[in-house]
């Protein structure tokens, strides 16, 4: 039948949906290209078919019934193709949004690692998604950092422990000898970033 | 998307500590920052800092006088008592007598709420947590009487989601994180069921639906 197929790239949607829900670790699964492929070749013998029945204008009735339900059915593959690659933007755009915008956003590449898992406009899309992303932030709003932390501040001062090496780190407003294991005695808004980087655990 | 999903429709407790943080509390300071005449005179002698809140009045800040009480909100007066420069006055209602006036209350009246203030969770969180000295009743029995409110009012949520409908609901004295709480499922299902009445009505009574 048709959208049979169609109906499996949903599945793929919802699963992919759930795990991006459930881990918040923002890997995409990999983009379904051959079903993607098989459902627009679907559509295309559709549309052959349609303007086959088009030639035939004499039909009638039954004709018309034909047309109506070809073009349900194209409808209905759209609506699926739209639904599946709505899922994976949204993904997408979360994601310039977290890790994208930290400090470097320059290294687009060098963060999502699963760059082989987007299809080609894919990569493309989340291109200038980050582009655009960080075009706003430097433009009227320079002064808040819009990708920053969403949770409201409450301690000024809070103590962090370095989890991972990262040498001497450059932050805004100073210097730190990040070692391994070593424990400060920061202000917040300093080490935000490094904490969301993982450099650092807040105790 | 630029709001996470789990914030899109409620906020997140942290987001409520925030709103509540900007309610006045009164607080007995330890510092004076009011200028006396004489040194008012001489400003230049020793430059006096003046605070200048950008989110609240700061009058009551530059007008406080050691051991008079005077009235903060309620996150600058948690960062006063962290550093050990106040106490913070605890509120009427959250005290043995009180609560217990409340509990009774909750009690007897099976069908409504104590009128306690909208942000009394959070409040009593915050002042437990990090002004627990400052209680003339002992701490413990008042986070008792606090956990017995919540357990009643609790009780009476549930029930009360007996009466879900598609029109409305009526939550009278429910406080801002009981609501927080309830708000993802309560709109869930009165969306859901606005939706099956409404198509249900629309197929009877397409016409008059459609005169509005």
């Amino acid at each position: 039948m048709y959208g049979d197929l169609a109906n499996k790239l949903i599945l793929e949607a919802k699963r992919t949906q759930q795990l991006v829900n459930t881990n918040a670790s923002s890997e995409l699964p990999m983009f379904q290209e051959e079903m993607v492929h098989l459902i627009l070749k679907e559509v295309s013998q559709l549309q052959r078919n349609a303007e086959f029945l088009k030639l035939q204008e004499e039909g009638g009735k039954v004709s018309k019934c034909q047309y109506f339900v070809t073009m349900l059915c194209m409808e209905r593959n759209k609506r699926c193709l739209l639904a599946y690659e709505k899922v994976r933007s949204e993904v997408l755009a979360s994601l310039a949004w977290e890790h994208n915008g930290m400090e470097f956003f320059s290294d687009i590449t060098g963060k999502t690692q699963d760059s082989g898992n987007l299809s080609h406009y894919e990569q493309e899309y989340l291109k200038e998604y980050s582009q655009l992303v960080s075009d706003m932030k430097t433009g009227d709003l320079i002064d808040v950092d819009l990708s920053g932390s969403l949770t409201p501040p409450s301690d000024v001062f809070i103590d962090v422990r370095v989890l991972r090496d990262a040498g001497e780190i450059q932050t805004e407003y100073g210097v730190f000898n990040l070692i391994k294991g070593s424990q400060f005695f920061v202000r917040q808004a300093d080490v935000e970033r490094l904490i969301q980087q993982g450099y650092l655990q807040k105790l | 998307m630029s709001l996470p999903k789990r914030l899109e429709n409620k906020f997140s407790p942290e987001e409520i500590q925030f709103l509540v943080e900007n309610e006045p509390i009164k607080i007995m300071p330890r510092i004076t920052t009011r200028k006396n005449r004489r040194q008012a005179a001489n400003t230049d002698v020793k430059p006096v800092t003046n605070w200048k809140l950008i989110t609240t009045d700061d009058y009551n800040v530059n007008n406080m006088v050691a051991l008079k009480s005077t009235e903060v909100v309620l996150w600058l007066a948690l960062l006063l008592k962290q550093q050990g420069k106040c106490s913070i006055v605890a509120p009427a209602w959250l005290t043995l007598k009180q609560l217990d006036g409340f509990i009774d209350f909750e009690v007897r009246n099976p069908l409504r709420f104590a009128s306690l203030p909208w942000n009394w969770l959070v409040v009593a969180h915050l002042l437990f947590q990090r002004a627990a000295d400052d209680f003339r009743d002992p701490v413990h029995l008042l986070r008792g009487k606090i956990q017995d409110l919540r357990e009643i009012r609790q009780s009476k949520i549930s029930k009360g989601l007996q009466h879900l409908n598609e029109s409305h609901l009526q939550l009278d004295n429910l406080s801002l994180t009981e609501i927080n709480e309830l708000r993802p499922f309560v709109t869930g299902v009165m969306d859901k069921m606005m939706e099956i009445h409404a198509s249900a009505n629309n197929d009877n009574a397409e016409p008059e639906d459609y005169e509005m």
